[in-house]
Formats: structure tokens, sequence, C-alpha cells
């Protein structure tokens, strides 16, 4: 077997018989420790696309609360996945925890999933002549 | 006014998606996300006593990931390739975990890769091609270039991108049955099934004949194609398995169907499907369908009454109450050609007999799977669809006795040509 110190680069391409052009895809060689040619593996950069495209957003979302004291809140029900339940045992935490907060009933406005689409823009306007601050929606699932 | 939406689990995306609908990122100001038990009935209601500040975090803390308006760019992921097989291993393992993917793994697609499947049209590739601007229910917006990189991922040829394109603009069409954010999202188990007519489709290879709702190495462009298809709407659309898609099911979905019709075979007095809704022989036509299964019949060979017999046994098959009929109660009015009754696919052997030995056109072919694919109305009762048939009076008018049609009239029942060459 050959020593394989001081081999040169052109000893080493008949050795393991690379052709012209497989050889010119190194991109170079580089020494090594004993100063002997080694060649040097290419890196190349490639860039692929992330599939899922471009978005339009047309709305931000609201600025949250500073505090949560004080405020007004509303909630608005689909009238599924027990939605009754879950609003009346919120509305007892609130009470309990921040008597402050004014809770405005999914009962004061439209509810249901159907009767919210037919109502388009209706229950937002309500929302906002009643003063309300903040609203929990529910159940979605 | 800020809100926070109270969801379980495995719904998260379907309201992220609902607040994309409304034109905001998709995302949704929610930090909690609460057991799928407590939403049932008699649940226990603890997880909202304990997680209920999270709740309300959703109100005071909650920031976007995504800020700004108008249109997002599309992200570039950037890789430093040593070799091809790590590269390709790399991409489709951050592809998967990114759920940007099928079940396959995909060709990456790489800026070359996509500028070589561009070749195939001289559409601007910022162009957005979708007849809706983002493809619901996420919005994802369908440009030329974004519908590229699923045919590249796809494993699709330029020449297959004009066919994707009209594709796209088919199943976006705005009209006056369910759209696209409906059928892609829903819990039925609905698939997207495209014909297409005119010369073209002999020279990408689209098959018509043997096995063309499947795979085949010789005609491979129909399941490329329909697997481009629903990379589209799975990344683009965002219908994702139990997130963004509530498919129950979701059957057939790994190609859909793409195929083309078999039109040296159109009897003389036949027209093609294109043809049945106002375009020429020679146009190029791509055209789009909500199918949900697949039922396949045997040809009853032997004359005439063999030939009725066998279109009796599909009448049969189709005498079915389906609540996708009755759904889309709104689009279900005379005229009406573009109305989801199912595809029927007849083969050129059965359609030359049917022609020939029994001396049908493709108007009474129509007509007779349709006398004979009514459903009785006592039936229908007890299945639970007579409050929405109520809402169809075009449907309650062409009720004869007690049996109730698929569809107010004959010729709107869908009939292709298609299929192997014996029938069978």
């Amino acid at each position: 077997m050959e020593n394989m110190q001081g081999m040169t680069r052109r000893r080493m391409l008949q050795l393991t018989g690379l052709s012209a052009i497989g050889a010119a895809a190194l991109a170079g060689c580089a020494k090594n420790d004993e100063g002997a040619e080694e060649p040097v593996e290419e890196v190349k950069k490639v860039r692929v696309y992330d599939p899922t495209g471009g978005i339009e957003i047309t709305q931000a979302f609201a600025p949250r609360l500073d505090t949560i004291e004080g405020k007004t809140i509303a909630f608005i029900s689909n009238d599924g996945w027990e939605a009754p339940r879950t609003f009346a045992k919120l509305q007892e935490l609130f009470a309990a925890k921040y008597p402050s907060v004014t809770i405005l009933s999914w009962e004061n406005w439209t509810h249901g999933t159907d009767n919210i689409t037919k109502d388009k823009n209706g229950i937002l306007k309500k929302l906002q002549e009643a003063g309300v601050d903040a609203a929990i929606v529910g159940n979605a699932g | 006014m800020p809100t926070t939406v109270v969801t379980r689990q495995g719904f998260f995306e379907v309201v992220c998606n609902a607040f994309a609908a409304f034109g905001f990122a998709p995302e949704a100001p929610v930090n909690y996300i609460f057991p799928s038990e407590m939403f049932l009935k008699e649940s226990d209601l603890t997880p909202l006593e304990e997680h209920f500040d999270e709740l309300l975090s959703g109100l005071l803390t909650w920031e976007p990931q995504m800020a700004g308006g108008g249109i997002t760019e599309t992200q570039m992921l950037e890789y430093e390739v040593k070799d091809y097989q790590t590269f390709y291993t790399q991409v489709n393992n951050t592809f998967a975990r990114n759920q940007w993917r099928d079940s396959l793994l995909i060709v990456p697609p790489t800026e070359e890769l996509v500028d070589w499947i561009l070749t195939g049209t001289d559409m601007d590739p910022e162009e957005i091609v979708s007849q809706t601007k983002g493809i619901a229910p996420r919005g994802g917006i369908a440009t030329v270039r974004s519908v590229a990189v699923c045919l590249a991922m796809a494993g699709g040829r330029p020449e297959y991108l004009p066919y994707l394109i009209a594709a796209v603009q088919a199943m976006t069409y705005v009209g006056i049955n369910s759209g696209i954010g409906s059928w892609n999202s829903t819990t039925a188990s609905t698939m997207p099934a495209f014909v297409s007519n005119g010369p073209n489709g002999k020279d990408i290879r689209l098959s018509s004949g043997y096995g063309c709702l499947g795979p085949d190495p010789v005609h491979p462009a129909g399941q490329v194609l329909g697997r481009a298809v629903r990379l589209i709407l799975m990344t683009l659309g965002g219908a994702l398995p139990g997130g963004g898609s509530m498919a129950i099911f979701g059957g057939l979905r790994a190609t859909n169907a793409f195929f083309a019709e078999d039109e040296a075979y159109v009897p003389e007095g036949w027209s093609t499907w294109a043809e049945d809704r106002g375009f020429s022989r020679n146009q190029n036509v791509v055209t789009c369908t909500q199918v949900v299964s697949m039922h396949n019949l045997i040809w009853h060979f032997g004359g005439d009454e063999a030939n009725k017999e066998s279109l009796r046994d599909m009448a049969y098959t189709m005498a079915v109450p389906s609540y996708h009929r009755y759904a889309g109660a709104k689009s279900v009015v005379k005229g009406n050609m573009d109305l989801d009754t199912g595809l029927v696919l007849l083969p050129q052997a059965f359609v030359k007999a049917l022609a020939e030995e029994s001396g049908m056109s493709k108007h009474d072919v129509k007509k007779f799977l349709w006398d004979n694919s009514t459903f009785p109305l006592s039936k229908l009762k007890i299945c639970g669809y007579w409050e929405k048939l109520m809402s169809i009076p075009d449907l309650l008018e062409a009720i004869d006795g007690e049996e109730i049609p698929v569809c107010p009239e004959p010729d709107q029942i869908d009939i292709v040509i298609a299929g192997g060459a014996q029938g069978g």
C-alpha cells in the first residue's frame, strides 16, 4: 500500500478513479498537518420554499386590556358544547375573584352559531352600545 | 375589542382558521386550551376554576406572532448541503414537524426546482390564481408560484402546471354551492374530483382509461396533480386532519381524483361533460366536483336488456338520501348544472353498447337513471332530512307520488366517459 504522506492531489485522483468532472466538484484542497494536500468537502447553500405561502392580513388584533379590574366583559355563546354551564361557572369565578368586573350575559344578545351568522355585524354594534371592554366567546368545539 | 375564546384540545387550529377567515393572522388570542372532556354533558368544570387566570390572560397579555398588515411574504429556509441524502432527510423532517406535507416524502421545493416548474406557464409568478383570495380555511394565497411549490413537492413537471392552476381556479369557484371554506373543513369526507376535457390532456399523459382514478407509471400526471391539489389544501388551506379539517374519515384524499374524459369514444350524437356545460369540443377545460367515495358496479354484458339491468343497478346505488344533496338547498334549483349529484363514470365499451345496442342518447341514459334512482319519501322522513327537504321547492315539485328524485331534472346528473376499454 502506498504511503499516504506526501501524496500529491494528482496521484490521489488516479487512485480513487474520480473523473475530471467529479474532481471539479471539490471546492479545492487544504493541507493537512503533515503538509499533504487533502480534498475539502464542498458545502452548498440551498434555499427551499415554505409551502404555506403568504397570508393577507386586513385586521389587526385589538390591543389587550391593561387590567381586568373595573372592566365590562361580555359573554358570547354559540349555545354549543355546554356553553350555558361553563359561562355560569365563569360568572361565579368572576364574582369571587374579580368583583369589580361587570359581566353582561350571553343572553343579552344574539346567541347560537346560525343566529350569530345571520345577524352579521349586529352583535358587535350591541356590544359597543353597551360599553363592553372585552368579550369571552365560547364554546369552540 | 379584545376577545378570548374558550376552546378545547384538538380544536385550536380551527379557531385560528376562523380568525383568518375574518382577515386576522391565522392565530387566536388564547393562552389556555381546555381538556375536551370539560365540554361534555354534566362534565367536571374544575379546569375552568384551575385555569381561570390563564383564560383571562388571553385578554391581558396575549401577543400576536404575526404583526402588521398586508400580504405576508413567503418564507424561505436555507440549508447547508454536503450531500443530497442528508439534505433530503432534513427537509422532509422539517416539513413533517411543521405539518407542511402529507404522509409521503416530498421532493424538496428548492428555488431551482420551482423555477423549472414555473417554465410551464408564461403567467406572472405572483399572479393570484384562486377565485377567492386565500385558500380557506387558513387563507394562504394561491399564486402561480405557491401552486408551483406544491407541484414541485408532489413530483410534478412544468407541463402539469397549467392544469393545476385551472384546478385551483375551479375549486375556488364562488358560485351558489357551498364554497371551498365549507367543503375543505367539513366533517364530511369530501374530496375534489377533477375531469379534464379537450385535446391537451393526452400531451401530459393524463389517463382516461384503465385505472384512471389510481396510480399509473405510464400516465403519472393524474396522481401527481391530485397529490399537488391535496398539498395546496393542506399547506395553503390549512386543512390538516382534526385541525383545519374535521373530516371524520378523509377517504381517498391521498391523491383525490384527476383524470381525463375518454373523448375518442364519445358516441355520435353524445356530448362531453364540458360540452354539457357550454364549452366546445376543442377547448381545454378542467372541471371540479365534490365527491365523497366510490362505488364500483359490473356491466351485465349481452344486449339491450342486460344494458338496462346494469343501468338499474347503477341507479339503485344512486338512490340514497344524502346530507350533501339537501345541505346545499339554495343550489338545488332547476337548470343549475353545477349541482354536486356525484359523477357517473361509464367506460367506452358500455357507452358503445348503450348507444348502438340500446339506441340510447346521453339524455336517455340520464333520464333512465333519474327515473330509477328515486327514494321513498316515507324513508326520507325517518332519516332526518325532512326539514331540509321542505326548503327545496324545485325538488319538492319533482316528487312523483311517494318517490323523490336525486335532483330536480335528469340533465343535472353528470356522466363522464372514462375507464378501462372493456367495461366489466
